[in-house]
């Protein structure tokens, strides 16, 4: 079925209506959506035509179905259930936040001394000191590279809080 | 023929709907409570929308564990993107949004066994079956939901948004960010598919 059967704004009401191209604002007619002009093509068909009568006696019959029905709506013990749940999961996320923060600082503190006495180890043999360097490298440019990944990703990203 | 309101009578986002533009000033004064540091008024935003996020959610979904957890997740995304929410839109766009894709996201990781069929008789102020409902078979909320669950994702969205949320065809067509004449296809390729989904059965309703 055409997607985009009517953009915007009414047609030329003089232009007859079309019920195998323009089925859609059958559906429109019941609901009551139609601009004036448009009703008045589809009005008038419906004046000549039994076929598009009873087309739209099935809609407005269909309708008057799915109008008798609803969505359940969750009872109200559940709401409390649910806010006490999720408050807290907002307090673990900010505790997990809290706890990755203070784990990267210490941890990160913790390498630096000890890569630090390794360095000044006179003892430590030359490639040995290459490859701490070459680690201290390959994690400083793998931590840069994630972070402008991230940074790039956020910039173009428009529904960086909605989908994931 | 009566017109359904959304869930909690809350208001359209029609521009020039005073009662949109009256939510419009409340979710604002809210919102900025909240970034000021009161948290209350997170919570008093939120339970506005409670039932009307559940809604999308269950539409989406189709099962109420799956659907409590998915706004649980919305309302979380919320908490930490409000600050980027700009005051002057409408809230409920933004949140269907949040609240769709988190309800998507759930129906893709978990296979949970469909539960009731999430559908229910809209009922008289005095709690009784409307008569129209009473004369309806008693299988059909089944087969209408089933026949929703095959609909495709764009079909089935438009359908719930026009018969569940109570937008208009402008608000779904500015929500979704497509033209009305694919709002108005959809719903009506939704309407074919359902009618024969329901075979006969709505005959008699005539």
């Amino acid at each position: 079925m055409n997607e985009d059967i009517r953009q915007d704004g009414p047609r030329a009401p003089d232009r007859p209506f079309d019920p195998e191209r323009e089925a859609p604002l059958l559906s429109a007619y019941v609901d009551g959506e139609l601009p004036a002009a448009e009703r008045a093509r589809v009005e008038a068909r419906l004046a000549a035509d039994p076929e598009t009568r009873a087309e739209v006696a099935r809609l407005r019959r269909l309708k008057e179905v799915t109008d008798a029905m609803t969505l359940k709506e969750a009872p109200p013990e559940e709401w409390e259930r649910f806010w006490n749940q999720a408050y807290n999961r907002l307090e673990r996320g900010l505790a997990w936040f809290a706890l990755t923060l203070g784990a990267v600082i210490v941890g990160g503190y913790a390498l630096y001394r000890f890569v630090e006495s390794l360095w000044v180890d006179a003892q430590l043999p030359w490639f040995m000191k290459l490859g701490i360097y070459a680690l201290c490298c390959g994690v400083l440019l793998l931590l840069v590279s994630v972070i402008r990944e991230r940074i790039f990703v956020r910039k173009r990203d428009r529904y960086d809080d909605v989908v994931r | 023929m009566s017109e359904k309101t959304p869930p909690n009578n809350a208001p359209g986002i029609g521009v020039g709907d005073p009662a949109a533009g009256a939510a419009i000033l409340q979710d604002a004064a809210d919102i900025t409570r909240f970034l000021a540091g009161d948290q209350e008024s997170f919570g008093m935003l939120m339970k506005r929308y409670q039932q009307r996020a559940y809604a999308v959610a269950l539409g989406l979904t189709g099962n109420h564990d799956d659907a409590m957890d998915a706004v649980q997740k919305a309302f979380l995304r919320i908490w930490r993107a409000l600050p980027r929410f700009r005051r002057d839109q409408p809230f409920f766009p933004w949140l269907y949004r949040i609240v769709r894709n988190c309800a998507l996201n759930q129906r893709r990781d978990e296979h949970r066994h469909r539960g009731d069929v999430p559908l229910d008789w809209v009922r008289q102020p005095d709690g009784r079956l409307s008569p129209l409902a009473e004369t309806l078979a008693a299988d059909l909320r089944e087969r209408l939901w089933m026949g929703l669950e095959a609909l495709p994702l764009e079909q089935r969205e438009v359908f719930l948004l026009y018969h569940f949320q109570g937008l208009k065809y402008r608000e779904i067509a500015e929500l979704l960010d497509i033209p009305i004449g694919t709002v108005m296809s959809r719903l009506h390729s939704a309407r074919l598919q359902l009618r024969k989904a329901l075979g006969e059965e709505e005959e008699a309703a005539s």
